[in-house]
């Protein structure tokens, strides 16, 4: 048995705020305090006097494994060379900066005390490559969503008015490519893409196919309803990154009438104003209808200064940061029948008024949605940043002073077209927790991450705290146990742990119509598409029927 | 036994539709494959190594695998500049473990594009790839060039499979203007609708030409003289690329290894990126070996680079003007090498081969390579995608898995590489 | 001449079963020029020629394809090789194609690949 004593354990799911409580772990998982005092001298003691005790980090979305990630690690070998990781007795070698190596991401967010990480867009195609990355992946516990906003029998079955048609499809594809949830980015935009176009409104037309962004959310989100998925339709909405496109996020969560979704980076969908020149927040507006509904959690995608490698099915959008960021790297990818992808490095700079502003509009929104188990944290790792930022953003929540510090030195536009000044707001550890691990988990379907009740998985981190120093205190963990093990301590890797891939097992299989589609337009074998058990050595199966 | 939708371990086209036909243990017969697809089934056999084998007293002798990957071991641990060379033709498991070896042992490690598809590489690094899979191109594509790479030959199947014949859901031969751009009037030029023959070398110039014409420049008058393509046929060409609803560039190693290579690629590229203002264009190069791609993406995954790594620092680093296994037997630098599914006798510059020949040399691979005869040590394998299974990469970075259709009495490649890592780490433990 | 080496579906088919055998000797040790260039160096189709460029030089059989004047094809394998050399101008890759080659019309005899690989050391 493992017995963390003594320290101050914030568990937000099971109401535990601070309070000094021991933790007992047996086999990987918390159980009961022993009725009979231990005397035991092969129990692991660690004695956390003086430390803060949370669930393992649980991240929602972040791009970690797939093509898109290592088409981008593979292009930017200049966003390597400045942050190597020598091999040492336990840990393999890599690099960073922005889009680190797998084996580099494994150790970084373990670091962070993260224990469970999502990767955000994986194209069903391609989902072998992303489960064999994620086996490269050490420590954590992973899980990919997969992309469909602009699937062709998506589209067809909509076209079609077939509803039916389109549950067992989505529910076969989650099957075939161990997914865990419905990821839809751009919905439509991403076909027309294909043609060199996108769609610029809820009621566009997709090419050839006649449905609407509108039609394919609201049908997605009734399929996740009725195949009782774990996680919401995990959507990034059409427009992202232009000016004045909160209108279209808005219309977005209205479209959905009540129906469960995640929008993912909503900061990136949160802009006010007509052109660049009038670029400003829309925070206020976007927060205020998410405190008034129940139907609608976020990420945030919090802005980093500095380095970032944006990546996302969203290629139309990517051909305009292209053009936008004055530098010389695109990468689009086209993926048959499915999806696509898109690839620029950009830096985000604090004398940039733009940047400046969509840098405090993600701060705008984590403080005035009023529910922190409606809001998490997120960079969109690496599109707005690296995810080992994430101590700074706790800063920034954590003290006004801080943030105001940085409001100071950044663009001043950031000040007047945002509300940010204004926000006097400071989270606790409470609410650090919550969006952190315990929303994050609790939106996932995650029945033992997130907290520490009786039966949750032992994923733990232990960190210092010194609230003179906010941003380190989370940057190292002083202990972290995965699975009941401690594999980090005092910031330092101790051991090696391969964590469980998760997938959802759900109602749904190939029909005649799949496998005629498969011949006639795939590249790839149907017989050779679904990803092989092989590909999941360890592996956690969320079983959302019965037979 | 019938085995269907066996994935083909030759070229970078990995068509998966292959039927092979076992009995005993024996492929009999081989369905829907090329001439070579053909050949690599029903001859896997052929020249295949029987035994391990050890060089004693000037002569490859028969030992037992433990021999063998111990003597391999030592040689590795004794090496001071080690080279790991090849894997492009082997399973993503195969790739993941040599870099595990590299690092283990400070090794420099090295793939196949350095002597092929390097420079589209460097290129994606300097200017990134808009690009497609292959079955967009077979639904979507209404023009396809055939850029200094002459499939029919070296990738047969593709033209019909993914290409230039392929019937898709929004397009097919009907609807496709094939364009052929090479030196020669090669088979796949006969088989398109216009074929332009172009000066060999002239390809920067060319490419310069038309990304200048598509923005508006006059096409000089002198461009004959130039590049030796007509001036009225670029000028037919520029237009029906702006006018393409969905084209594409497939090029090979007419671009790669001529003059200029990698900023003959990096045009290529920059033109694809430039029409992507007018409409839809990909780019996509024609990888000669079935899992070169494998490769690119797991030491990309694992060390963030695709070729020509070194560990000497206990870190990744890459530069393949530095590292890659060419330049680092011309150099002289290495001074073991562990060579895997592949023949560098048979395909490196003799200069580069001779201080090969007068190194120990490790080789793993399932048949009598050139490489085996200067070896110290040769170690035969299951051959991936027929007697083992595994993973590889399509050239457009499709994953698949591949098939073992018979047995071998040898293992895998890496389960070989990974008892050489287990013995090397005994050793280091001894010492 | 300009020497161009690349890959041939025959050179392909014959690796795949060996490296030692006549037909992939038949398949590479082959030198395709065109036509007018055959008859400026008194070339016919069978011919054994040397090509000699500053790295090295070998005796092929000549063979007849279309082809600008001035370029001169062999498959690649160990005989275009020892015309490569490893210079790679920074970029890790040798100059497989468009490196100067001499050739003239001789008598000797074709090296076969073991005799090549006895050369290397």
């Amino acid at each position: 048995m493992m017995i963390i004593k003594g320290g101050k354990v914030y568990d937000p799911i099971n109401k535990i705020d601070g309070e000094i409580i021991d933790i007992y772990i047996e086999n990987g998982k918390v159980v009961e305090e022993p009725m009979n005092e231990r005397n035991n001298n092969e129990d692991i003691i660690i004695d956390a006097k003086g430390m803060i005790v949370m669930p393992g980090g649980v991240d929602i979305h972040a791009h970690i494994a797939g093509p898109k990630v290592t088409k981008a690690r593979v292009m930017c070998p200049d966003d390597h060379r400045k942050d190597v990781v020598r091999k040492t007795k336990i840990t393999r070698s890599g690099t960073g900066y922005t889009i680190p190596t797998t084996f580099v991401t494994g150790y970084r967010y373990a670091k962070l005390g993260y224990t469970f990480v999502a990767e955000a867009a994986s194209p069903p195609i391609a989902t072998r490559h992303t489960h064999e990355e994620l086996n490269d992946i050490p420590l954590i516990d992973k899980t990919a969503y997969i992309v469909m906003g602009s699937n062709h029998f998506v589209l067809d079955n909509i076209k079609n008015n077939n509803f039916d048609g389109l549950k067992n499809y989505v529910g076969f594809l989650l099957n075939a490519t161990k997914g865990y949830a419905i990821k839809i980015v751009n919905p439509g935009g991403v076909e027309n893409w294909k043609w060199g176009k996108n769609v610029n409104s809820l009621d566009d037309p997709v090419i050839n196919y006649g449905v609407t962004p509108r039609e394919i959310l609201q049908n997605l989100a009734k399929v996740r309803r009725e195949l009782n998925l774990p996680h919401a339709i995990h959507v990034h909405c059409n427009n992202l990154g232009s000016p004045g496109n909160f209108k279209t996020t808005l219309e977005t969560i209205d479209a959905l009438k009540g129906e469960p979704i995640h929008i993912t980076h909503i900061q990136f969908n949160s802009y006010a104003g007509d052109g660049w020149a009038s670029f400003a927040s829309a925070a206020s507006e976007i927060s205020n209808k998410i405190n008034s509904c129940d139907n609608v959690t976020v990420d945030v995608g919090q802005v980093i200064f500095g380095p970032a490698t944006t990546m996302t099915a969203d290629g139309p959008w990517q051909h305009t940061v292209y053009k936008l960021s004055h530098q010389n790297k695109w990468a689009n990818v086209d993926a048959e029948m499915e999806t696509g992808a898109g690839i620029v490095p950009y830096v985000f700079k604090e004398n940039n008024a733009v940047n400046a502003i969509q840098w405090a509009i993600g701060l705008e929104i984590l403080l005035l949605i009023k529910d922190p188990f409606k809001v998490c944290l997120t960079t969109d790792h690496p599109n707005a940043g690296p995810f080992y930022y994430y101590p700074n953003v706790v800063e920034y929540l954590m003290s006004k002073k801080k943030r105001d510090e940085m409001l100071n030195k950044i663009n001043a536009k950031a000040k007047e077209k945002t509300t940010l000044v204004d926000l006097d707001r400071e989270y606790t550890l409470q609410e650090i927790a919550t969006i952190t691990r315990a929303a994050t988990a609790k939106i996932m379907g995650l029945k033992n991450k997130g907290h520490l009740g009786i039966g949750a998985d032992a994923d733990i981190a232990i960190y210092k705290f010194d609230e003179n120093n906010i941003a380190n205190s989370f940057s190292s963990a002083k202990y972290v146990i995965k699975d009941g093990k401690i594999v980090v301590k005092d910031g330092e890797i101790v051991r090696n742990h391969i964590g469980r891939t998760y997938y959802v097992k759900v109602k749904g299989e190939a029909n005649d119509e799949i496998k005629e589609a498969f011949a006639n337009y795939y590249s790839v074998s149907f017989e050779n598409y679904a990803v092989q058990d092989v590909y999941v050595p360890k592996k956690e199966i969320i079983e959302c029927y019965k037979e | 036994m019938e085995i269907k939708n066996v994935p083909c371990p030759f070229c970078g086209s990995l068509c998966d539709d292959i039927i092979v036909n076992v009995e005993n243990n024996e492929i009999k017969s081989v369905k829907n494959g090329c001439g070579i697809s053909i050949t690599k089934f029903m001859k896997h056999h052929v020249n295949a190594v029987k035994s391990p084998m050890l060089k004693k007293e000037g002569n490859l002798v028969d030992v037992s695998i433990d021999e063998a990957i111990d003597k391999a071991a030592e040689i590795l641990k004794n090496a001071n500049y080690p080279l790991i060379f090849g894997l492009s033709t082997t399973e993503c498991e195969a790739q993941s473990k040599a870099l595990e070896l590299a690092e283990l042992i400070g090794a420099t490690i090295d793939q196949l594009p350095s002597v092929c598809h390097g420079p589209s590489i460097m290129a994606l690094q300097s200017v990134g790839q808009t690009t497609a899979t292959l079955g967009e191109i077979k639904n979507r594509a209404d023009m396809v060039i055939f850029w200094g790479c002459n499939p029919i030959e070296a990738h047969p199947r593709f033209f019909n499979r993914y290409s230039g014949a392929a019937k898709g859901m929004w397009s097919d031969r009907s609807k496709r203007y094939i364009v052929t751009i090479d030196m020669r009037e090669t088979s796949t030029a006969k088989k398109s609708d216009k074929f332009i023959k172009i000066s060999h070398g002239k390809d920067y110039e060319l490419i310069s030409i038309i990304r200048a014409a598509i923005k508006g420049q006059g096409i000089p008058d002198n461009v004959e003289e130039i590049t030796g393509v007509k001036k009225e046929d670029l000028e037919n060409l520029t237009n029906r690329m702006k006018n393409a609803k969905y084209g594409v560039v497939f090029y090979g190693m007419g671009l790669t290894q001529s003059f200029g290579k990698e900023l003959n690629t990096d045009n290529a590229i920059s033109l694809v990126k430039d029409l992507n203002e007018w409409t839809k264009f990909s780019i996509i190069p024609m990888l000669g070996h079935y899992n070169v791609a494998g490769a690119v993406h797991v030491w990309g995954w694992q060390s963030g680079y695709p070729f020509s790594i070194n560990f000497a620092l206990q870190y990744p680093r890459y530069n393949p003007g530095e590292f890659s296994a060419t330049q680092m037997l011309v150099r002289k630098e290495c001074d073991a090498a562990l060579i895997v599914a592949t023949d560098p006798v048979a395909h490196f510059p003799n200069e580069a081969a001779r201080h090969l020949a007068g190194i120990p040399v490790i080789t793993i691979d399932p048949k009598f390579s050139l490489t085996a005869l200067i070896s110290e040590v040769v170690i035969p394998c299951a051959t991936a995608g027929i007697e083992a299974e595994g993973t590889a990469y399509r050239m457009d970075g499709i994953p698949l898995r591949l098939k073992k259709v018979v047995n071998s009495e040898f293992p895998p490649d890496r389960e070989i590489l990974e008892r050489i890592i287990e013995r090397l780490k005994e050793k280091m433990k001894e010492q | 001449m300009k020497l161009i080496t690349a890959r041939t579906l025959k050179q392909g088919m014959t690796m795949e079963e060996s490296k030692l055998s006549q037909s992939y000797q038949d398949a590479c040790a082959i030198a395709f020029l065109n036509e007018n260039d055959m008859a400026k160096f008194n070339l016919k189709e069978g011919d054994l020629l040397k090509a000699k460029t500053s790295y090295g030089e070998v005796v092929v059989k000549c063979g007849k394809v279309v082809i600008d004047e001035g370029n001169l094809l062999i498959p690649m394998g160990p005989w275009a090789n020892i015309l490569i050399g490893g210079n790679t101008g920074g970029t890790g890759m040798p100059d497989f194609k468009g490196i100067e080659v001499e050739i003239l019309k001789t008598d000797e005899n074709i090296l076969n690949v073991k005799e090549i690989i006895q050369k290397l050391k």
